[in-house]
C-alpha cells in the first residue's frame, strides 16, 4: 500500500492527504517516523502552525505564527463586507442560479462589488490553508454564487469541495462534486487533455465521498462508468480501478456491472488483487486462484483508508458470488470443503446456497446428512432454445414497422 | 485619280522591277554553284575553287575548310542583303544559311561566333525595320510581305538557338578576337573550335569573369530549360563550374537553385529515377545551399508567389536583402521521392540495394537539418511536411538498426573530417570534393538523441502544428514505431484512442496503407504477447481478402487480381510500393494469422446447433478446401502445413500438430529475441493443448456419460487443474454440462439435434441477421432522407449532432466494454479496400439501402 498512498496523494490536495497519513499511522502499515516526516512535509506547505508543532514536536517560531495571524487579520478586514454577507443565511438563500443577477442584487442590497468578492475569495483560501474549513466552505460558497468569473468559480468550487470533505459534510460534498462535474464539462476553454486530468483529480477527491456518503457506492459506479471518466481512469490513474471493483462487488445491486468491469479489466494491463480476484472468478473460473486472491483482497481492504468501510459487504458478497459460480459449474458440492476453502462456517455456506435456490438462481437440493448439495442440471430442449431465439423477432419487427410508418408519415407532411 | 494612283504606284513598280531583276540575277547565280556567285568575295575561296578544279585530292582534304568558307560566303551574302534592306533576297539567303547550319552542325550553337553575330544582326535589323511603321508602309507589298515572313522566320529560328547569342554580343571584344582566331585557324578541327567558343565563359580566366557574365549565363540556361535540344547533363556540368566562379553568396545560392533544378530535370519522366551519382551530388548541393542560407540571413527563399523585383548588382554584392524563388522543402521532398523511386527500381537482393540503403543516413541528416531551418523560419507547413518525411524513414527502424546507422554516419563524417576525403564517392565531378569539405566543416550531424526521443519529438511537433491529415499520419507512424519496438500496449492504446478505425476509409490510399501496416504490426505484436485472439482479429481482414500484398503496398499478389487492373492503375500501384526493407513479411503474417485461428477457432467447427461461426470464414474455407482434396500428401508450403496441423488437432493428436507448427521456419522471422521466441512457441503449444481439449469436448464428450479429468489430463498433457479451469470456462460460456468435484469427473449433457432442428436453428439465425440488416438500413435511411426536408434545418442539425455525439459515446463505451479489439477489426473490414471496391462491400452489407422504403 505504500505506493498507493503516494499515487493517491499525487492527485490530492495537501489537506486531504493528512487523513490518509493518519490512517496509515494508526494501522501501522508504515513506520511511524516515515509517516510523521511525510506529515511535516505536507504541513509545511499549509499555514496550520499549531498542527505542525503538534506533529513535529518542535514549536514553530513565534514570528511565523504571528505573521500568519496578521495576514489572517488583514485579509479578514479586507473581506469583512463580503464575509458578513456570506454569513447572512437569508441573503444567500435569496440568491438565484443566475450569476449576473446575483452580483447585481448583492451590489444593490449590500453594496458588494466584485473587488469584495475577490477579497473574500483570498480570505477563504487563507482560511482553508489555516484549517478553518467551516468558514472557508461558507465563504467559498458565497464566492461561487457571486463571482462572475467562471475560472474563479471553478477554483472556489474545488476549494469548497475539499473543505466539505474535510468537514465530513458528505451531503454537501456530494453536491459540490456534482456541481464541479458540470463545471468541468461546460468549461469550453480547457483542452480535452486538461479536462481528462481534471477528471482524474476529481475522482481522487471524490473517493472520500464515494466511500463515506451513504449512497456513495452507487455513485462511484455511475460516475466511473461514464466514458469520459473511464478514460481518465485508464489513462491517468488505473489504480482507481480497484476501488471500482470493490465497490461493485460490495454492492449487490450493481452485480450486472460485473460483466462490464471484466471487459475493462481485460483491456487494461493494470493488475491488483481485487481485479485479479474478479478475473479468476468470472473469467477463468479458477476457484483455487480466486480463493487465494480473495485472501489478498481481505488484507488489502484492511489497510485501505477508503475501503475499510466496505469490508463486511465485500466479504459477504464476494463469497456469495464465489458460491454461486461454483454451483453453476459443479453438480455435487461438498459444503464442508467449500466452507473450509472460503473460511466460512458450513452453515453460512449452506445458507447462501439456500438463498440461491430461493432466488431461483439454482436448481438444487441439499442433502444435509451428507453435507452435499446436489445441483440438478437441466438442459433446455432444442425446441425451447429455438423458441427463445425467435421470441424477440416479432417484437423487433413490430418496432421496425412502427418506425417505418412514423418515418413515411413524417415525410408525407 | 487613276493617274495619281499609278503615279503612287510607279515608285513601287520601279522597286518591284528592281527587285525582279535582282532576284532573277540572284536566282540564276544561286542556281549555279554558290561558290561561283561569290568568287569575288573571297580570295580564299577563289583559291580553293581553283584548287578544286586543278586537284581533286586537295579538295577532299579540305572539305571541312571548304564548308567553312561556304558558310562564310553565305553569311556575307546575308549581310549584304541586310545592309541594302533587300528583304525578299534576304529571305532566300537567310534560308540558305539556316539550311547550311542545320546540315553541317548537330547543334546550332556550335557555329562560329561570326555566324552568330550575323544572325543577331539579322534579327535586330529585321526587328527594327518591322517596328518602324512608316518605313513598312512605304514598302511595296512584296517587300512588306517578305519582311514580315522574314521576321517570323528569324524569330522562330532565334528562339531555338538563343543560348549563346546574347553572350556573344555582350562580350563583343572577346568574341572579336575569338572570331579572328577562329577564322585564321580554320584548319583546326571544328569540334574543338566549337567547344572553345561555346564554353568561352568556362575557359575564361576566373579573374575576368564578372557578375554580369554569370548572371547572363544563368539567364541563358533558364531560357533553354525544357527545350528538346538542350543537353541536360551539359547544362548541369556548366552550372557546376559556374558555381565555383560565384561572386557572392547570393549568387551562389541562385546558381545552386539552378543546379538542383537542373539535376532534377535530368531524369525525363516520372517513372524513371535519378541516377545514384546525380542524387548524391544533389544532396550535397542542397546541403551546401542550406549552409549558405543559414549563414546568410539576408538571403531569403520565397516558396510561394513571386519574389520581389531583383535588386541591382551592387546591393547584391554588398550583401543586401535578396529574395529568390525556390523551396528547400520541395527539394527535399523531391530528393526523398527520388530515393524511394530508386529503391523501388533496384533489385532488393543485390549489393546495389545495400549500398543504396547507406545513402539513407545522408537523407536523414539532410531532412533533419532542413527541419531545423524551417523551425527557425517558423514555417509550420513545411516543417510538418518534412517532419513527416523523416518519420516515414525512421518509423520502421528498430533501436538497434538506428544506432548502427548513426554509427555509420559518424564514421563517414569523421573520416571525411580528418582526411578531407570524398564522402560521396560515386560523383565523378572533381568539384564535388571541395564541396565535401564544406559539408564536413559545417558539421552536419545525425539527428540527435535516441530513436524514441526523435520520434516522439517529431510527432509532438506535428500534433501541435500539423493539419488533420498530417496528424493522422504522425499518429500512425508513431504507433507503428512503438509496435516495431515492441511496445505493444502503448501502440494498441494509441491506435484505439485515435478512433481512426472509423474514419480511415475516407483517407487517401497512402494513409490507408500505413494504417494497414500498423494493424499488421500490432497483430504480430499481439501474437508475440500471447494474445492470439487479438492477433487474429487484427490480421483477419488483411489476410482474408487474399490481397494482403496490395493492402500493404508490398507488391502484387499473384492471381486473378492482377488481371483486372488496367495499365494506369498498375502504374499507380507500382509508384505506391513500399521499399523492400520496410516490408512486413506477408508469409509471417499469414502463418501468425492461421496459427492464431487454429488456437482459437478450431473447436468452433464442432459446436452443434449452429453454423460455424462466421467471424473467421477464411479459416473455415481453408479447412474445407483441405478436406475436399482426395489425396493429402506430405504438406508443402505454409498453408498446407498448417492445415495438416489442424487436421491432426481435430483428431486429438496435438503432439503431431505442435510438431508441425513449432517446426515451421517462419518463426525465425519473428522480430524478437531468442528467449521471447521460445516463450511464444511454448505458449503456442500449451494453447494448442487447450484447444485440442476444447475440440475434443465439443466433438466427443456427448458420447460419454462422464469423463474422467485424470484421463483427460493424461491425454492432453495438462494438469488436472488446468483441465478443470478450461472446462469451467466452457461451461460458463454456455456448454450444457457439469463437473463433479468428488469424483473429479465431468459430463456433458447434449442431445443430438435432428436435421430439422438444425435447419430451423440456422433459419432463425438468418432471420435475426436479416432483421438486423433491416434495422440498420432503416437507421441509415432516416438519417439521409429526412435532412433536406426538415423545415428548421438548424435545430434539426443540432438535434442530429447531439444524437450523433450520444451515439458516439455509446459506441465508445461499448468499445471499451467489448474488449476493444473486435471493434477495430470490424471497422477495418470496410477500410481495407484499398483497391477501390469499398462500394461493393457496403452494398453487400446493407442490401436494402434505398429500396426498402
Amino acid at each position: 500500500m505504500a505506493t498507493d498512498v503516494g499515487e493517491l496523494a499525487s492527485k490530492l490536495d495537501a489537506h486531504l492527504v493528512l487523513p490518509l497519513l493518519e490512517f496509515a499511522a494508526s494501522r501501522g502499515t508504515h513506520a511511524k517516523a516515515d509517516v510523521d516526516a511525510a506529515r511535516v512535509e505536507i504541513l509545511k506547505k499549509t499555514h496550520m502552525c499549531d498542527y505542525l508543532a503538534d506533529v513535529s514536536g518542535v514549536s514553530v517560531d513565534a514570528a511565523t505564527r504571528e505573521e500568519v495571524l496578521k495576514t489572517h487579520e488583514t485579509l479578514r478586514a479586507a473581506a469583512s463586507k463580503a464575509a458578513e454577507f456570506a454569513s447572512d443565511g437569508a441573503a444567500i438563500k435569496a440568491m438565484r442560479r443566475d450569476k449576473g443577477e446575483n452580483a447585481k442584487i448583492a451590489e444593490a442590497s449590500h453594496g458588494i462589488t466584485s473587488a469584495d468578492v475577490e477579497a473574500l475569495y483570498t480570505f477563504a483560501k487563507f482560511e482553508y490553508e489555516c484549517g478553518e474549513y467551516a468558514s472557508a466552505s461558507e465563504h467559498l460558497g458565497a464566492v461561487q454564487l457571486l463571482s462572475a468569473d467562471s475560472a474563479r468559480c471553478e477554483s472556489a468550487l474545488w476549494g469548497k469541495f475539499s473543505a466539505d470533505i474535510l468537514l465530513q459534510n458528505w451531503a454537501a460534498a456530494l453536491d459540490d462534486m456534482n456541481r464541479l462535474r458540470d463545471a468541468l464539462e461546460t468549461n469550453a476553454s480547457s483542452s480535452a487533455y486538461v479536462k481528462m486530468k481534471q477528471r482524474a483529480w476529481l475522482l481522487h477527491y471524490a473517493l472520500y465521498v464515494f466511500f463515506n456518503h451513504p449512497n456513495g457506492r452507487n455513485s462511484i459506479v455511475d460516475v466511473m462508468f461514464q466514458e469520459r471518466y473511464m478514460q481518465a481512469v485508464q489513462q491517468e490513474s488505473p489504480h482507481l480501478l480497484q476501488y471500482l471493483a470493490v465497490a461493485i462487488v460490495a454492492n449487490r445491486k450493481r452485480r450486472n456491472m460485473i460483466k462490464d468491469l471484466v471487459k475493462i479489466i481485460q483491456s487494461d494491463s493494470y493488475r491488483d488483487p481485487a481485479l485479479e480476484f474478479i478475473l479468476a472468478l468470472f473469467v477463468d473460473y479458477d476457484f483455487k486462484k480466486a480463493t487465494e486472491k480473495l485472501k489478498q483482497c481481505d488484507d488489502m481492504i484492511e489497510k485501505d483508508f477508503f475501503l475499510i468501510g466496505t469490508k463486511e459487504a465485500f466479504d459477504e458478497n464476494a463469497r456469495a458470488y464465489f458460491i454461486e459460480n461454483y454451483c453453476r459449474v459443479n453438480k455435487r458440492i461438498d459444503i464442508g470443503a467449500l466452507a473450509s476453502t472460503l473460511e466460512m462456517s458450513a452453515s453460512a455456506v449452506e445458507a447462501s446456497i439456500v438463498t440461491l435456490i430461493r432466488q431461483n438462481k439454482l436448481n438444487a437440493r441439499i442433502d444435509a446428512e451428507a453435507g452435499v448439495a446436489h445441483v440438478r442440471v437441466e438442459t433446455k430442449s432444442i425446441n425451447e432454445q429455438i423458441i427463445e431465439k425467435t421470441k424477440a423477432l416479432l417484437s423487433k419487427t413490430n418496432a421496425l414497422t412502427q418506425a417505418v410508418l412514423a418515418n413515411t408519415q413524417a415525410q408525407a407532411f | 485619280q487613276s493617274s495619281k494612283f499609278w503615279g503612287a504606284d510607279s515608285d513601287s513598280s520601279e522597286e518591284v522591277s528592281d527587285d525582279f531583276s535582282d532576284s532573277s540575277a540572284d536566282s540564276s547565280s544561286s542556281s549555279s554553284d554558290s561558290e561561283e556567285s561569290f568568287q569575288g568575295a573571297s580570295k580564299y575561296l577563289q583559291d580553293d575553287s581553283s584548287d578544286s578544279s586543278e586537284d581533286d585530292r586537295r579538295v577532299i582534304q579540305s572539305a571541312k575548310e571548304r564548308r567553312h568558307t561556304e558558310l562564310k560566303a553565305t553569311v556575307s551574302n546575308v549581310l549584304n542583303h541586310l545592309s541594302s534592306n533587300d528583304w525578299p533576297e534576304l529571305v532566300k539567303s537567310f534560308e540558305k544559311l539556316i539550311k547550311h547550319i542545320d546540315k553541317h552542325y548537330a547543334m546550332p550553337e556550335q557555329v562560329s561566333n561570326s555566324v552568330k553575330r550575323a544572325l543577331m544582326q539579322v534579327s535586330e535589323t529585321v526587328d527594327s525595320a518591322y517596328a518602324d511603321k512608316e518605313h513598312r508602309q512605304n514598302l511595296s507589298t512584296s517587300f512588306s510581305k517578305a519582311l514580315s515572313a522574314l521576321r517570323q522566320r528569324v524569330a522562330k529560328y532565334m528562339k531555338t538557338v538563343s543560348l549563346d547569342t546574347n553572350l556573344t554580343l555582350s562580350s563583343g571584344g572577346d568574341s572579336e578576337t575569338d572570331d579572328s582566331t577562329c577564322d585564321s585557324i580554320a584548319k583546326k578541327s571544328e569540334v574543338e573550335v566549337d567547344k572553345k567558343d561555346k564554353n568561352y565563359l568556362l575557359y575564361a580566366d576566373k579573374k575576368d569573369v564578372t557578375y554580369e557574365m554569370i548572371d547572363e549565363k544563368l539567364q541563358d540556361i533558364t531560357a533553354s530549360r525544357g527545350k528538346k535540344s538542350t543537353d541536360r547533363h551539359e547544362v548541369v556540368r556548366h552550372l557546376l563550374y559556374v558555381r565555383t566562379l560565384a561572386k557572392c553568396p547570393a549568387q551562389e545560392v541562385e546558381i545552386l537553385l539552378h543546379i538542383i533544378s537542373a539535376q532534377f530535370d535530368m531524369s525525363n519522366s516520372m517513372a524513371s529515377c535519378m541516377s545514384v551519382a546525380t542524387w548524391r551530388n544533389c544532396v550535397v548541393n542542397v546541403l551546401r545551399l542550406l549552409t549558405l542560407l543559414k549563414g546568410n540571413s539576408h538571403i531569403a527563399l520565397i516558396e510561394q508567389g513571386e519574389p520581389a523585383v531583383r535588386v541591382d548588382k551592387d546591393t547584391i554584392l554588398n550583401g543586401g536583402h535578396v529574395e529568390l524563388a525556390g523551396s528547400l522543402c520541395a527539394f527535399v521532398e523531391r530528393l526523398d521521392d527520388e530515393y524511394n523511386k530508386s529503391l523501388q527500381n533496384i533489385d532488393p537482393h543485390t549489393q546495389e540495394y545495400m549500398s543504396r540503403l547507406q545513402d539513407e543516413c545522408f537523407l536523414l541528416i539532410l531532412i533533419d537539418e532542413v527541419i531545423g531551418y524551417y523551425k527557425d523560419l517558423q514555417n509550420a507547413e513545411s516543417q510538418v511536411k518534412i517532419s513527416l518525411r523523416l518519420l516515414s524513414h525512421i518509423h520502421c527502424k528498430t533501436v538497434l538498426l538506428y544506432e548502427a546507422m548513426r554509427r555509420f554516419a559518424f564514421e563517414r563524417l569523421d573520416t571525411k573530417h580528418n582526411h578531407k576525403q570524398v564522402i560521396i564517392d560515386a560523383t565523378q565531378e572533381p568539384q564535388i570534393s571541395n564541396m565535401d569539405s564544406y559539408y564536413a566543416a559545417d558539421g552536419f550531424c545525425f539527428p540527435k538523441g535516441k530513436l524514441h526521443e526523435v520520434v516522439s519529438h517529431l510527432t509532438e511537433r506535428v500534433y501541435t502544428i500539423g493539419d488533420q491529415r498530417s496528424k493522422v499520419r504522425a499518429i500512425l507512424y508513431d504507433t507503428f514505431h512503438k509496435s516495431v519496438c515492441g511496445d505493444y500496449d502503448t501502440a494498441r492504446e494509441q491506435l484505439l484512442m485515435s478512433h481512426l478505425q472509423q474514419s480511415i476509409n475516407h483517407m487517401d490510399v497512402d494513409t490507408q496503407v500505413l494504417f494497414n501496416r500498423c494493424m499488421a504490426q500490432i497483430g504480430l505484436n499481439a501474437f508475440q504477447d500471447g494474445a492470439f485472439g487479438t492477433s487474429k482479429a487484427c490480421l483477419s481482414d488483411l489476410l482474408a481478402s487474399g490481397k494482403a500484398r496490395e493492402l500493404l503496398a508490398q507488391g502484387i499478389s499473384p492471381g486473378r487480381h492482377s488481371v483486372e487492373r488496367n495499365l494506369e492503375q498498375e502504374k499507380l500501384e507500382r509508384r505506391r510500393q513500399m521499399p523492400f526493407h520496410t516490408h512486413v513479411n506477408v508469409d509471417l503474417l499469414e502463418s501468425v494469422f492461421l496459427v492464431s485461428s487454429i488456437l482459437t477457432d478450431t473447436h468452433d467447427l464442432f459446436i452443434k446447433n449452429r453454423q460455424p461461426r462466421t467471424s473467421n470464414r477464411s479459416f473455415v474455407r481453408f479447412i474445407e478446401g483441405f478436406e475436399r482434396q482426395t489425396f493429402n500428401g506430405p504438406p508443402e508450403g505454409l498453408r498446407d502445413t498448417l492445415m495438416c496441423a489442424t487436421k491432426h488437432l481435430i483428431e486429438g493428436n496435438w503432439m503431431a500438430a505442435s510438431d508441425y507448427i513449432t517446426n515451421m521456419d517462419c518463426w525465425s522471422m519473428l522480430p524478437t529475441s531468442e528467449e521471447r521466441r521460445d516463450y511464444v512457441l511454448k505458449l503456442i503449444v500449451s494453447e494448442l493443448k487447450r484447444e485440442a481439449l476444447r475440440t475434443y469436448v465439443f466433438q466427443r464428450a456427448a458420447y460419454y456419460e462422464s469423463l474422467c479429468l485424470n484421463t483427460l489430463s493424461a491425454m492432453f498433457g495438462m494438469s488436472v487443474d488446468a483441465i478443470q479451469t478450461t472446462i469451467h470456462k466452457l461451461l460458463a460460456a454456455g456448454l450444457a454440462g457439469s463437473c463433479d468435484p468428488p469424483t473429479t469427473s465431468f459430463a456433458v449433457h447434449l442431445t443430438e439435434p435432428t436435421a430439422l432442428h438444425l435447419a430451423v436453428t440456422i433459419f432463425s439465425e438468418k432471420l435475426t441477421v436479416f432483421l438486423d440488416a433491416n434495422e440498420r438500413s432503416l437507421g441509415v435511411h432516416v438519417e439521409t432522407e429526412a435532412s433536406p426536408q426538415h423545415d428548421d434545418e438548424e435545430s434539426y442539425m443540432k438535434q442530429r449532432s447531439a444524437r450523433q455525439s450520444r451515439d458516439d459515446e455509446r459506441e465508445d463505451v461499448s468499445k471499451l466494454r467489448n474488449m476493444r479489439f473486435p471493434n477495430v477489426s470490424h471497422s477495418t473490414a470496410t477500410c481495407m479496400n484499398v483497391g477501390g471496391d469499398s462500394r461493393k462491400g457496403s452494398n453487400k452489407r446493407y442490401p436494402f439501402t434505398g429500396r426498402s422504403l
